[in-house]
């Protein structure tokens, strides 16, 4: 997206990825190219989901490292480390946390469900 | 249609009209084939673009990025920050609604003259109800067809009977509905009846013209008069629109103040008084497929709880967001995934007390408050309970109430019941959204408390009108879209006896 670091937009990437993985049965959100949804997104998010967006990258990314429990950043956690970190903001108190988890969410079934093979693997026709 | 697209306009463009109307709604749709088919000459101004059916996106994210403000993604600040969900592009949010439609309440109408008896002249029910069998004929407006409702719709009625609570089949203005459940993308097949494909069409066989891509930067004014707009054309031209008899702002009850904010018009409570319903979404999860995807986007109601200021409506909204409520994260979620095709989501529609405002921010961008009060609340919590009674009645294994502090995944009707008296108080435990918004451009008599008078003027500045919602008084507790074409047929009407 327009300004953001290569790094940033890994991190980003890793985050979205993690939100809906691969399961041994069925491609998650891993497995679909985000060529053209990149440019897309940055085009049409207003200023404000530009901003979450970014901030959800950097707390999400770096939150684990202080965070008991976790010791590391996002990047370098385990699968099951990365599911236990999620879910801990998907239902943390903090408004804002929570929030940014939400936005998470949103913006990985948006990318996910614009591919049709993804639609089609979960029954969605067209 | 006469539509010029402002992304071909490089160049400082002029033009003369009778009247400019600023939005393409159905608020301006109204206005515009009222006037254009008493001969005068309109010129209408629409920030987003206009979209063939059959170009309208399959998904989610394409559909909010092409056809959406700010892609859905503004945010109403305050205790419970939410969603504003509204439409952008030629035929304005009629393009991307459920299509509900709704005569503005007998109730509401007498709550209205009787706070303002000055209102009664212009909001006579004589006239509002002769206005209302127009719409309907001219719109399709007719309950939906159980063969279209797909079972989303048909399971709703049988929780409603369960529970002996009134419903119906939603009356929407459709023709010909194929029950694809696309009508929040826009309708690929033109069925719904919106005002890009009915009164604007209408309008500009009458020769009224469209500026699409257009974004209106200010009312011009000249000695305490409106007599034109200035805007931005996404070409990057300017544009120019005289306008001999009238300006019309009709451009939602968000962007009206803001325009007169922007354009030194500050009179009276300009953006205050904002008014909305906000809304959640009870999830239940059923043995069989359900595909709430499929059949007519929102085709059937629960109304037997309306004067308490609560509606249920069946929703239907594309796949990518049914999911991003599901629970969980990581591998929980992407397995939960599995229960798409078995999920249903019902809303309830709170005729809301709280309050809010709106105000220009940065870069001229809305800043949008919204407060609950606690007795909103208290219906959300009430209606909350009797969703999620009425998909246990309907057959549903498991209800996902979606709010924070309470359990994700209810499987026993006693804990749903519990909810209406212990479930969460703080307003930011609900996930919600705003679509319907009231209030900001106040009619009234008495102009310390009101933007425009009784019959559309505005107090202060000659030959400006505003048609949209932001004149209602209040929230009405129903989808405004019938009323919305009804009052701004009656502010045209009000132009044409100046």
């Amino acid at each position: 997206m327009n300004g953001w670091l290569t790094v940033e937009m890994r991190w980003l990437r890793l985050l979205l990825d993690a939100t809906v993985p691969d399961l041994p049965d069925r491609a998650g959100l891993p497995q679909v190219d985000l060529t053209t949804f990149w440019p897309e997104l940055a085009r049409v998010a207003p200023p404000l989901l530009r901003l979450g967006l970014r901030f959800t990258t950097w707390t999400f990314t770096w939150l684990p490292l202080v965070l008991p429990g976790y010791g590391r950043p996002f990047f370098a956690l385990s699968a099951d480390r990365r599911d236990a970190f999620l879910a801990q903001m998907s239902d943390t108190p903090v408004f804002l946390l929570r929030q940014l988890a939400a936005t998470l969410k949103v913006i990985a079934c948006f990318a996910l469900f614009r591919d049709p093979p993804s639609r089609r693997a979960l029954g969605v026709v067209p | 249609m006469n539509v010029l697209d402002g992304a071909t306009i490089a160049a400082p463009h002029a033009l003369d009209c009778d009247v400019a109307i600023v939005g393409t709604g159905p608020a301006g749709a109204a206005a515009a084939r009222t006037l254009a088919l008493a001969g005068l000459r309109v010129v209408l101004l629409e920030e987003g673009p206009w979209v063939q059916p059959r170009d309208y996106p399959v998904d989610g994210f394409s559909s909010m990025a092409l056809l959406y403000r700010d892609m859905g993604a503004n945010v109403a600040l305050g205790n419970a920050p939410m969603p504003v969900l509204q439409g952008r592009a030629v035929g304005g949010t009629s393009v991307v609604n459920g299509a509900i439609s709704w005569r503005l309440p007998e109730d509401v109408r007498a709550g209205w003259v009787a706070a303002d008896p000055g209102l009664e002249q212009t909001l006579d029910a004589g006239t509002l109800s002769a206005l209302f069998d127009e719409i309907e004929d001219d719109l399709g407006i007719a309950p939906t067809q159980a063969s279209v409702a797909g079972p989303k719709n048909l399971l709703m009625a049988q929780g409603a009977d369960a529970l002996g609570l009134e419903h119906r089949p939603i009356a929407r203005n459709t023709r010909g509905c194929e029950g694809l459940g696309r009508c929040l993308q826009g309708c690929p097949h033109g069925r719904k009846q919106s005002m890009d494909l009915t009164l604007l069409p209408v309008a500009c066989h009458h020769g009224a013209q469209i500026l699409s891509r257009v974004t209106v930067a200010a009312v011009q004014t000249e000695h305490g008069r409106a007599v034109g707009v200035i805007g931005q054309a996404a070409g990057g031209g300017r544009v120019t629109v005289q306008a001999r008899l009238a300006v019309v702002l009709a451009a939602s009850a968000i962007q009206t103040p803001m325009l007169l904010h922007k354009s030194g018009i500050r009179h009276g409570p300009v953006g205050q008084n904002l008014q909305a319903h906000p809304g959640v979404a009870v999830v239940g999860q059923f043995a069989e497929t359900v595909r709430m995807w499929n059949g007519a986007t929102q085709g059937h109601e629960v109304i037997g709880l309306r004067k308490e200021g609560i509606k249920f409506e069946a929703l239907g909204y594309d796949p990518a967001i049914i999911a991003s409520r599901m629970d969980g994260m990581g591998r929980a979620f992407a397995r939960n995934l599995d229960q798409l095709a078995h999920e249903v989501h019902w809303g309830v529609a709170v005729r809301a007390h709280g309050r809010g405002r709106v105000r220009v921010g940065w870069r001229g961008r809305p800043v949008i408050q919204y407060n609950l009060t606690p007795r909103d609340v208290d219906c959300i919590r009430r209606g909350v309970r009797v969703l999620g009674e009425m998909l246990f009645a309907a057959g549903a294994l498991r209800v996902l109430p979606g709010v924070h502090g309470w359990a994700p995944v209810v499987t026993d009707r006693r804990e749903i019941v519990r909810f209406q008296t212990e479930g969460p108080r703080q307003p930011d435990a609900y996930h919600g959204a705003i679509t319907h918004l009231f209030g900001t451009c106040k009619m009234a008599t008495d102009p310390t408390h009101a933007v425009v008078r009784p019959d559309f003027r505005h107090h202060t500045v000659a030959g400006l009108y505003v048609a949209d919602s932001s004149v209602f008084p209040t929230a009405t507790g129903v989808n405004p879209q019938t009323s919305i074409l009804a009052l701004a047929t009656l502010c045209a009407r009000s132009i044409l006896r100046q």
